[in-house]
Formats: C-alpha cells, structure tokens, sequence
C-alpha cells in the first residue's frame, strides 16, 4: 500500500501534543481506520480484504446504520411548507432557531428542544394558516372543495384526508379525525368553515410527525426496525429533493410499488432527474465544498456561486458522466468581470458561458473562488487552513487540534528575520511535534498560495511585494504539485476522492458522521460507485437501493 | 424540577395567600390589605462575550477604577455607567484558577480558554462543561412562581461564523429536569420575545361579546395546543430510549407553554403595560469567519442590527419585570467569543474578538483601549436597562432596590497558562463583576477589590442578597467581603 493509501486510512483522532515523538511519521497523527480505500478492489456483498504496504484489513459487511429521530431542518420545512400551502417567504429559516452547519444543515446532535423552537413552531403554523387562507390561490391548494355550508362535514372529510396526509406523510387515523371533529365544533362555536380549516390547520402544522422524521416500522426478530412504505418514501424525499414526499410518491408507498428494487429504482430515478433533485445536489455541494454563504462582496458572491453550481450541474446532470470532472475540468463557466478577476481572457458581452481555462494553471472546481475562499486568517490565505479544510473536505481526514499551548489565534509572526510567508511558517516544520500535524496541512496550503481568498492570482505577497510566491506544494506519498490544477491530479491519482464523495453524502443522509461499524457500508457504495464509470446520479439511486436503506438501527443510551 | 401544572382555577382560587401564582402588582402592595407585605426579590444577570482586556494595554486605564474604595470613578470602558453611577458596584481582581499539572482545582478551568470560562463562572463548578444549574435558574426556584420562571435572552442573534444561522451561539443556561441537567436556549428574537411575554395581554374596555370573542380564540389556540401535547405523549410511548429523550423534551416545551397560554396575564396598571410592538426583527446579517473560526472579517457582514435589538431586549426584559412575568433573568448581549461585526456599533473596523487581539480594525491605540469602546457599548444598555428600573416605583422603593444585579464577562486580562503570554485576552486573572441593586443589603458606589476571590462568589453574595439559603455556589463559597451589609 503506498504512504498515502495508509494516510487516508483514517479516523481516530491522537493529540498533537508537546509529547510526540518528533519525527514521527504523521501518517499515524492521522489515524487509522479498517475503510478501504477507493478504486475499487472490495466485493459488493459479504467481506473482502485490502492488502497492501504489509497490511491486510477485512472489510466488513455492510450493517444497518443508526438513525436517530431527527427533525426537519428549516430550510426543509420551509421547501415542504412551500409544497404543503404555497408559502414562499422562507419563514421556517426566519423564525425558526437554526444550528451550526457541520457543514451540512441537519446534525442530529445540534437540534435540542427549547421553548423558542415551540413558540415559533406555533408562530409559523399560525401565521401560514392565516396567509393560505386569505389567498384563494393558496387556499385551494389546502381546500379541494367549496363548502355547501358550515356543517358540509364531506367537504371537510376531503380536507382532512388530504392535507392531513400530506403533513403527517400517511394516513390520517380515525381517532385523529375524531380530534379534529371536536376542533371543527369549536370553530363554529363564533366562527364558520374556514375558521374551522384554520384550527386544524394550526394542529396539523405543529405535529410532531411533521417536525420529526419518525421512523417506527415494524421491528424485525434482529432488533433493526424494518421502515414502513410511508417511512421510506419520506426517506427518500428527504435524502434527494430535502422535501417531504409529494403525493405520487405517498401513493406509491400506498401502492407497494416501493417494495420492490425496479419500483424503488424508478422512484428514486424520478426524485433525482426532477428539478427538486438538482437543487438538492446544488445544496448538498454548497454546504460541503464551503460555498453556501460567501464572505465578499455581494456582487463577486454571487459570480462565485453561479461558477460553481454551473460545474456541478454540468458534471452531475447537464452532462452527466465521470463525477472526477469536478475536479479536472478545464472549462470553468464565467462571464467577463469574473474571467477578467481571474485573468483569463473574458468573453464578448455580458452573459455567461463556458470558457476554456488554457494554460492559466487552473482546473476544475479546486480553482473557483468559492473553495479558495476557505482556509482564511485575518483577511488572507492561512496554508495550514488551507491544507485543513482539503484534508476535512475532500479526504474526509480529521486533523488533530493544536495542543493547549499553542495560540492558534494569529499567524506565526515575523520573527528571527522571517518576513516572507513561507519562512514565517518554516516553525510549523522545525519543531518535531508541530511538524508531525503540520506536515499534513502546510503542503497542500503552500500549493494554492498563488491564489488569494477570492481566487485571484497573484506571484507576491501583497504586504510584502519583495517575497516571490512559488506556490509549491506536495500531497504526501503521491508528488508535488503546483497550483489547483496539480492539486487536482494528484488528488485523483490518490484515488481518495470516490470514498470521501460517499462518506461525505452518508453524513448528509444520516445527519451524523460515520463510525466504524459504517465501514462497509461505505466501501461497498464506494465500489458500486466506480462500477458505473462515477457517475454521481448513479450513486445516488445505488445509495437509496441499497437493502440498508429500508432499515434503522436504534441509537443506543449512552 | 418539575413546575406544577397552574390550571386557571388554581390561579383564580390561590392557595395559601392570594399571592401565589398572581403577578405582583403595585396596585396589590398599596392595597391596604397588603400592606404588610414585601415587593418581590429579582435577580438580573447580565453577560458579555468578550474579556476585560487585550494582548497590549493596561485595564487600569480602561475599566478597574484608581479609587477603592466609596464614589469610584468611572474608566472609559465604563464611562456609559454614570446615569447609575450612584447605584453600581463593581468588584476587581477576580479570577478562575487555571488547571496545573493536569489538576483543575474546584471553580477552576481547563487552561484553553475559549468556551471553559463559563461554567466556572456562571455556575462555580471546575470544567469546561456544564454540570450545574445556572444562578438564574437557580433564583427561579426560590423568588417565587411567575409565568416565566427565569427569562433567557440573547442581543447577538447569531454566532457569525461562516454560514450562520440565527439562534446559533453557545448555551449559557442550565437548568435541573430531573436528574438530567438541559440547556436553556437563549430567545434572540425581539418579536418573538414581544409575542411571548405580551401576546395575550387584553385591552381593557372589551364589550361583553368582545371579551367572549376573545376567551374562545384563546380557547382555541389552547385546543390546539393540548391536542399537539396530547400526540407528542403518544408518540413518546412508541420510541427506543434515545429517540424519547428527544421527544420527550419538546413534549416538556410544549407543555410549558401550554401553562403559559394559560396564565392570566397581569392587568395593566401602573408601571405594567403593554409595550409597543417591536416590529419586525432586524434582518439578519451573514457571517463572516469562515467555519473553522478563522477571522475574515467584512464590513457587511456579522451585525444583525444589534444596536437596534439591544435597546428592544432591554425594553422587553424592563417591562417583564415591571408586570411581574419574570424575577429572574440572564441577559446576554454577545457570543462568546464573540464576532460581531463593531462597525456599524462603535465605528470599529473589526469584531469585538478582534478587537482585543489586534487583528485589524484598532484605530492606532492599543488592543486594550480598543476593547474597552466595545465594552462601553454594553455598559450603555446595561445603564438604560437599570435606570428604568430605578425610575420604577413599588411602594416606598424602587424595582432596582429590590433587585440583586450582576454584570459578567467572559475572560480577564492577564496571564495565559495556556502559551505563558503575561498579557493576553485568553485570561481569568483580574476579572470584573458589575454589581447594581438594593437588595439583601448590597452596596452601592464601592470600588471592592476581590483579591483573587472567584467570580462565582459574586454571583452568590447577589443570590444570598435576593433571599438564596444556600452558602455556596457549586464548588465556590463565602460572600465577597463589603458587597452586602
């Protein structure tokens, strides 16, 4: 196994501390883990091994992952609010208290229960109900019938029925429908048949099974809870298009065209090609590769963003094909202020368009401004982040925190004559137990020097214009590079990218970083995934037909 | 510690003493049938997520004042003070014992000092984690029952790191559940605060049929609400052990605002009554560090309209006092750690972390004077929010004379143990609590120096003052000697 197939065995993570070893070879600072690495060589069922470079680890078989009750983040609800009553103005993202983005939007462990998630849960159900039904448009969304009169119970049989299935994500029961009689009978007590929908309104928008992602099913002889079809469709809207299921996928499930791989493969086929799905791959890139809020100016953010979203829909759907060409392309979609930023020959006019990266030393998305935005300190490009942030990101790898005495605060100084960025940093490397962290970082920041934290070029150092920017760096055990566009080949000679891709997409589907036992489930996605030449749709539909995701394994009490 | 369930008649009935479960009221302590009793204790805590001090500078020319002693001065980190001047109190030369040889002595600290400051503080237990309840929620359980048992509000709406989102910030409140110990998620939201406090206050005047309107929309919302309650318990019985937990403290939310909904609001009178309506929140402004909380900085983000809110929260919080709706509250206005955006604040081209670390954005003066223009900016809501209450008559005294008052920050200035910096931010030496307030017998106008006395002795001379029995404050004991006669 060569030096870096060991390094991206990861994950344990061991202190940096003063105690280390100096020269120790910081292929173990970064841990191991039983994963197998990418490009293939494992089976798609039962165990396999790994050999390589005097190690020979058994890969094991698949399990059902844990999943814990979660709730629907507010960008989700505020998507299903949109399909439930045509409400567009984000309100669940306005009222509702968010948590940290890790960097995706649905950590399980960051959704505690608190009296201003109720409140404003109440608040939203209250102000939604009043604005669908004051607008007719709206209002006929949620009410498919004109009442004959206030006690036109058929009439509002059929709104129960209805709207009550699409926010509970299944049926309605009797006893519920009971509940919501005695609401109906109040209503009219001051007020007529609107009244009435608004009441159950404001019920059915604060129900826990809205809110949470219940998944009881029917618990199999092994303890692992087998999902209804009403649960797995809800699992499948939510994972591809981060919205509850729409009614043709609740009548699937009704229908048990879920419970068979061909109906299950089309569902998720149909979930994936709709426009709800490429949003879904769009937000999932955002959050992962760090373009989701931009720190600059609003104008250059909103360039960026369009860049990269351009690419990522190129190589995952508009041209859909080896998903490595998010990585390597050598057209990247620009309109002139955004070439002219950097430094490429801008096209005509003002729209737009593919343009050819040439001999700029740039390729794919390693060169957009959105990713070199990350890895930032005090206003510039800090190596270490830099090679942090691709270590987290693109090799799925965790990097141990500075020791206690470390003020990781500032920048190394000036200091002992050291002026020019690359000597400021050589202290990362001269002390032994600093080194052995640092190795795993500095390289790669150092070779994306030239770029500064919007994207521009640049060959000197802006604060000191005597100190030459060589932009050299080095990835481990597989060669030096200059710039993104060496970056990127080394990257996708390690064959890391494939199995960092799927954890990454595990994470966003389970809300929760991998452990362990995850291994197999990982490596198995991650050979399918080069099976079918890395196509990410592919992935997708694989990741959701896979027998693992009809089932949950219960989280356990600490 | 489970609040009892106040049905409408219990309230209406009382119990022993009419008292129990109504707001006091300033009509009801004239009342002659009351004349005998007290006005109601309330402990008020304020908080800054930021330190005394920066990595240059001297905070004896920012915050601790020369005298010591009675009539101190006021340094220009709390020049915003002297509207109150003649009702604070302010103890110095605090401090957290950092952890030595791997020992963390009791009320000490882990020696990085970002997020291991607060509990010590807050709850005088050693660590970095949370394993005590908070003073406010501790006051909760002994100034008596009101409808909002301890109010935790929160200025800075968000933490301003990368791609933020509101309400996100480190939790600075704890309180017991049983045997389990909960966060107590701070309410950022002055609308919704607005709403929560005042949204069932009834305008006096109502015709017969108005206030019969009026009982069947709260009625209403009450059905629904119980409805909603009654499906968490039901799905609660169907869940393994982990995922009930979860369901089950959303079930405990809504049952307390049930009781909420429930409580009569008090009748306005006096200095009890509705505020006006905030409006709507100021927009919320992005981050502007990147996620691993490295600093950036850009003018345009991290300043949600701060300015705005503070004055609102502190209006909202004044008046929840005034109608009795709370006697204890943890006020925050900053992260910890924080970084929001000064710009727009103090006309500081920085964040308030930034400012004490000298990253950018210092004006050509030291780090330590830099922070100090930050603090003032506290210092001035903090004055306005006390002088309402000092303005506030009950009887012969005022709001504040029967408050217990304690202003907090996050860190010191000074020795590091973590790097071994003699001057740095990242300190608990030489710490400062602003104390305010009449009750229990605290002094005003005394400059006391705390000879490395704990911060948390400070919070429990102020918690003695309000009518707390126990003597001592997680780990931490022994009043701060002259703070209280």
């Amino acid at each position: 196994m060569t030096p870096v197939k060991r390094l991206l065995l990861l994950l344990s993570v061991t202190s940096c501390s003063g105690e280390l070893i100096g020269g120790q070879a910081f292929e173990n600072v970064l841990g191991s883990s039983p994963s197998n690495t990418g490009g293939g060589g494992t089976t798609s069922s039962g165990a396999g091994t790994a050999a390589g470079g005097g190690t020979t680890r058994v890969i094991p078989p698949p399990v059902v992952p844990v999943t814990s009750l979660r709730r629907l983040s507010p960008a989700e609800l505020d998507r299903t609010l949109d399909d439930l009553t045509g409400d567009r103005s984000h309100l669940a993202v306005t009222l509702l208290p968010g948590s940290a983005y890790t960097p995706f939007d649905n950590d399980v462990a960051l959704q505690p229960a608190s009296a201003i998630w109720v409140e404003a849960v109440e608040r939203l159900a209250d102000t939604i109900t009043t604005q669908t039904l004051a607008d007719p448009t709206r209002r006929a969304k949620v009410l498919p019938c004109t009442p004959t009169g206030n006690q036109d119970l058929a009439c509002l049989d059929r709104f129960i029925d209805g709207f009550g299935r699409r926010v509970l994500r299944r049926p309605v029961t009797a006893a519920e429908k009971t509940e919501f009689k005695s609401l109906h009978t109040q209503a009219l007590e001051r007020g007529d048949f609107l009244t009435s929908v608004g009441l159950i309104m404001r019920r059915l928008l604060q129900d826990p099974e809205l809110h949470f992602r219940v998944e009881q099913g029917a618990t199999t002889a092994t303890g692992t809870i087998s999902l209804t079809p009403f649960e797995l469709a809800s699992r499948l809207s939510f994972f591809l298009q981060g919205r509850a299921p729409a009614d043709w996928l609740l009548d699937a499930a009704a229908n048990g065209q879920l419970d068979t791989d061909e109906g299950l493969r089309t569902a998720a086929t149909r979930l994936v090609s709709e426009p709800a799905g490429h949003s879904r791959v769009e937000e999932f890139h955002a959050m992962w590769l760090g373009f989701l809020a931009l720190p600059h100016a609003a104008d250059l953010n909103t360039r960026l963003v369009t860049e990269s979203t351009a690419l990522v829909r190129r190589v995952v759907y508009d041209d859909p094909g080896d998903y490595r060409r998010l990585f390597t392309s050598t057209d990247t979609y620009v309109d002139a202020t955004l070439a002219m930023h950097y430094g490429l020959t801008p096209p005509s006019g003002t729209a737009f368009t593919w343009v050819n990266y040439g001999a700029s030393g740039r390729k794919g998305i390693l060169s957009h401004g959105s990713l070199l935005s990350n890895g930032v300190k005090q206003l510039d490009t800090s190596p270490t982040l830099r090679g942090k942030w691709i270590r987290n990101r693109l090799f799925c790898q965790e990097v141990p925190a500075p020791p206690p005495n470390v003020v990781a605060d500032v920048p190394p100084p000036q200091q002992g004559g050291a002026v020019c960025k690359k000597d400021r940093y050589a202290i990362h490397d001269s002390v032994a137990s600093c080194a052995a962290c640092h190795r795993a970082m500095d390289p790669l920041g150092f070779g994306l020097e030239q770029y500064d934290r919007t994207g521009a070029f640049r060959s000197v150092e802006a604060t000191h214009p005597e100190c030459t920017i060589e932009g050299k760096g080095e990835l481990d055990g597989v060669g030096q590079f200059t710039g993104p566009s060496g970056l990127a080949d080394v990257m996708v000679s390690s064959g890391a990218l494939e199995e960092c891709t799927v954890k990454q997409l595990f994470r966003f589907a389970n809300g929760r970083r991998e452990r362990e036992e995850d291994d197999g489930l990982i490596a198995t996605l991650t050979a399918q995934f080069d099976a079918k030449g890395r196509r990410f749709d592919a992935l997708l539909v694989d990741y959701v037909a896979h027998d693992t995701f009809k089932h949950r394994r219960l989280e356990e009490l600490p | 510690m489970k609040r009892p369930s106040l049905s409408r008649r219990f309230v209406l009935r009382g119990a022993a003493g009419i008292g129990i479960g109504l707001p006091f009221l300033e009509a009801m302590w004239d009342s002659r049938a009351f004349a005998q009793a007290a006005a109601p204790k309330r402990y008020l805590l304020g908080f800054a997520g930021c330190s005394l001090g920066g990595y240059d500078g001297d905070i004896a020319t920012t915050i601790v004042p020369t005298t010591v002693g009675a009539n101190f001065d006021l340094k220009p980190g709390l020049a915003n003070l002297a509207p109150v001047r003649d009702h604070v109190s302010i103890v110095t030369g605090l401090r957290i014992p950092p952890t030595t040889n791997s020992v963390t002595p009791a009320g000490g600290r882990p020696n990085n000092f970002h997020g291991n400051s607060h509990a010590p503080q807050l709850t005088g237990m050693r660590g970095g984690n949370f394993t005590a309840p908070t003073t406010e929620q501790l006051a909760a359980g002994f100034l008596g029952t009101t409808t909002f048992p301890a109010l935790v509000v929160r200025v800075q709406v968000a933490s301003y790191v990368g791609a933020d989102s509101p309400g996100s910030g480190e939790v600075l409140s704890y309180r017991r559940n049983g045997t389990a110990l909960q966060g107590v998620s701070a309410r950022y939201s002055p609308q919704q605060l607005f709403q929560a406090l005042f949204g069932n206050f009834t305008p006096g005047g109502l015709t017969a049929d108005q206030a019969a309107q009026q009982e069947w929309m709260l009625r209403n919302r009450k059905s629904v609400l119980d409805g909603v309650k009654t499906r968490y318990e039901r799905l609660s019985t169907k869940l393994g052990a982990a995922d009930k937990r979860r369901v089950d403290d959303h079930l405990q939310e809504v049952r307390e605002l049930e009781q909420r909904v429930s409580a009569i609001p008090p009748p306005t009178a006096g200095a009890c009554q509705r505020p006006m309506d905030p409006g709507a929140d100021p927009g919320v402004g992005g981050g502007q560090a990147t996620s691993n909380g490295n600093i950036t900085y850009s003018q345009n983000l991290g300043y949600s309209g701060e300015e705005a809110r503070a004055k609102s929260m502190c209006d909202l919080v004044y008046m929840a006092i005034a109608c009795d709706l709370t006697r204890s509250v943890l006020f925050q206005f900053t992260n910890t750690q924080s970084f929001l955006n000064m710009y727009q604040i103090t006309g500081q081209r920085s964040d308030l972390h930034e400012l004490s670390h000298g990253g950018f954005g210092n004006l050509n003066e030291n780090t330590t004077t830099s922070l100090g223009r930050g603090i003032n900016w506290h210092m001035k809501h903090w004055a306005y929010l006390l002088g309402k209450l000092q303005a506030t008559r009950e009887g012969a005294t005022t709001i504040l004379d029967n408050t217990a008052s304690a202003f907090c920050w996050e860190g010191g200035h000074g020795f590091d143990p973590a790097d071994g910096r003699a001057i740095s931010a990242h300190s608990t030496e030489n710490m400062a609590v602003l104390v305010a307030g009449g009750a229990g017998g605290l002094q005003k106008k005394q400059h006391l120096r705390g000879n490395n006395a704990h911060p948390a002795q400070v919070l429990l001379t102020c918690l003695r003052a309000v009518g707390y029995s126990g003597t001592t404050l997680g780990e931490m004991s022994g009043e701060i000697p002259g703070l209280r006669m």
